[in-house]
């Protein structure tokens, strides 16, 4: 073997070994991770008689949460709710909630959210995207604070967790019955973990 | 509690702006097809001010069913009963209302979960072939309902039937309420305002109007009600055919023995074969309601008057 085709062997083997520690940064750099259900909650608030407040969930949902550590910019959110799954600690209100006169959950039987712009703030992010709600679909944004720190739960999972507070109007969405005893701007709070 | 003012508004717009609208195109000595065409004319145009004065506006797109029956079938049903009061030929007016029968129920179901993957890939609640058979069965029976009472109304009077008509769309208004669908039920009440202002707005015309086929909006509002109350409220099946055939009560007074009966007791027996089994109907849903707020609730709506509201 000549010197010249040493040297040309040396040269290939660091670009190799480079592009695949590169490889293995992207790898890290955009982890996608799915939402448990068992661990996140997302909870409401709604005034009533702006006297105080009923407080509701939803129990079913999943989501996809892609966490780019290089160019936080390019992380995703996308979250999908089955309205039907509403609680208000109360079966007869669920289900006028459900029918027409609220969510209409016949007609619009999913709530989605799809993050379209991220971008990294101290402690977490700033996300906006589309909240389909009702049929309508407006932008929406708000504070996601976390993300930064891995659990491993249980062994082999890794998990990270994610949480927030916001408000949306819901006549905004077409939900607006009763606005008089019942408030306009509702507090939502997001917990979510998040596992792959 | 039952937003008093709301459903009173609803009846009271309805019936005002029905009789308004029959008083004015009966006035005089009006064209044949103007006297056949001004019934569908009020009951809609009632229905739709009815709709305007409880804030349910028609509006474009048309996302929801109560928005689908005000943008959609109800000008579709206005402009197949003009037509058929100009046509001279009965058959392709007839031809024409069947097809509607046949198109109402798909339209008032477009994109719901019944029809449309809403939630994924295969996830319709109907499989085609079951789709077909209930579409199918829907146009079926409003056609029956709709030619059956188109008979009746040529043997007795346009304003006997639209009576039990408006009857009909009383009760369906107030189920379709207990069901746990309070807009739909205001949509039903304006109807039944309409249908009831019409009715009484023809009995004091001079000439009265035709009886020829003019139930195409009273028929297909109180079908459009009863499916919204189906299919997106929770009134059950058997209270929605109830619902949809007791107007069929009112032939009963046609059979023989009952026919030679002086013509008040025909009346009465007539409100009274509809009435009663509309009355059944109302105490079920009644029930049904209360039980479900009393058994289910957890102290928050002890009584039937907190019925409708979260407030």
């Amino acid at each position: 073997m000549t010197a010249a085709a040493i040297r040309r062997l040396a040269l290939a083997t660091i670009l190799m070994a480079g592009s695949t520690v590169a490889g293995g940064n992207a790898a890290r750099a955009a982890d996608t991770y799915l939402v448990d259900p068992i661990h996140s909650s997302i909870s409401f608030m709604i005034s009533h008689q702006k006297i105080s407040n009923i407080h509701g969930r939803f129990n079913n949902f999943s989501g996809k949460i892609t966490i780019n550590s290089d160019d936080p910019t390019k992380s995703s959110f996308a979250l999908s709710i089955p309205v039907e799954s509403i609680d208000t600690n109360n079966t007869k209100r669920d289900e006028h909630l459900r029918a027409p006169d609220y969510f209409n959950v016949k007609q619009f039987p999913t709530m989605t959210f799809q993050s379209t712009k991220v971008k990294p703030v101290d402690g977490g992010f700033e996300v906006t995207g589309d909240l389909t709600l009702h049929g309508v679909t407006k932008p929406i944004s708000f504070t996601l604070k976390g993300g930064d720190k891995v659990v491993e739960f249980p062994k082999g999972i890794k998990r990270i967790g994610l949480t927030s507070t916001f408000s949306i109007v819901r006549s905004d969405f077409g939900v607006n019955a009763e606005l008089g005893g019942l408030g306009d701007e509702i507090p939502i709070t997001v917990g979510i973990e998040a596992a792959k | 509690m039952f937003e008093t003012v709301a459903l009173a508004k609803a009846v009271l717009i309805g019936a005002l702006v029905a009789a308004g609208i029959m008083g004015l195109a009966c006035r005089g000595t009006p064209p044949p097809w103007r006297r056949d065409a001004c019934w569908s004319w009020a009951v809609g145009v009632g229905v739709l001010a009815a709709s305007g004065a409880t804030d349910q506006w028609p509006h474009w797109p048309a996302l929801e069913d109560r928005a689908r029956f005000l943008t959609l079938l109800l000008p579709l049903t206005l402009a197949v009963e003009t037509w058929a009061a100009i046509l001279p030929s009965r058959g392709i007016a007839w031809l024409v209302r069947l097809g509607l029968a046949a198109i109402a129920a798909p339209i008032l179901l477009h994109n719901s979960v019944y029809l449309a993957h809403l939630s994924g890939r295969d996830s319709a609640e109907w499989s085609l072939a079951e789709a077909t058979v209930v579409l199918c069965g829907l146009a079926a029976l409003l056609a029956i309902v709709w030619t059956l009472m188109s008979g009746l109304e040529r043997r007795s009077s346009s304003q006997a039937v639209h009576g039990v008509l408006a009857l009909d769309a009383s009760a369906t208004a107030l189920t379709v309420m207990l069901s746990g669908y309070y807009r739909g039920g205001l949509l039903g009440l304006g109807l039944a305002g309409a249908i009831a202002g019409a009715t009484l707005a023809s009995s004091i015309s001079r000439p009265q109007p035709s009886t020829r086929g003019s139930l195409g909006m009273s028929v297909i509002g109180i079908f459009a009600v009863v499916i919204m109350g189906r299919f997106f409220g929770a009134l059950s099946t058997s209270l929605a055919a109830c619902l949809l055939l007791a107007p069929l009560g009112a032939w009963t007074v046609e059979l023989p023995r009952l026919r030679k009966l002086a013509p008040s007791w025909r009346v009465m027996a007539r409100l009274a074969c509809v009435a009663i089994p509309l009355l059944v109907v109302l105490i079920i849903a009644q029930r049904k309601f209360t039980a479900a707020s009393t058994g289910r609730s957890r102290a928050f709506e002890p009584s039937i008057s907190r019925a409708f509201r979260l407030s």
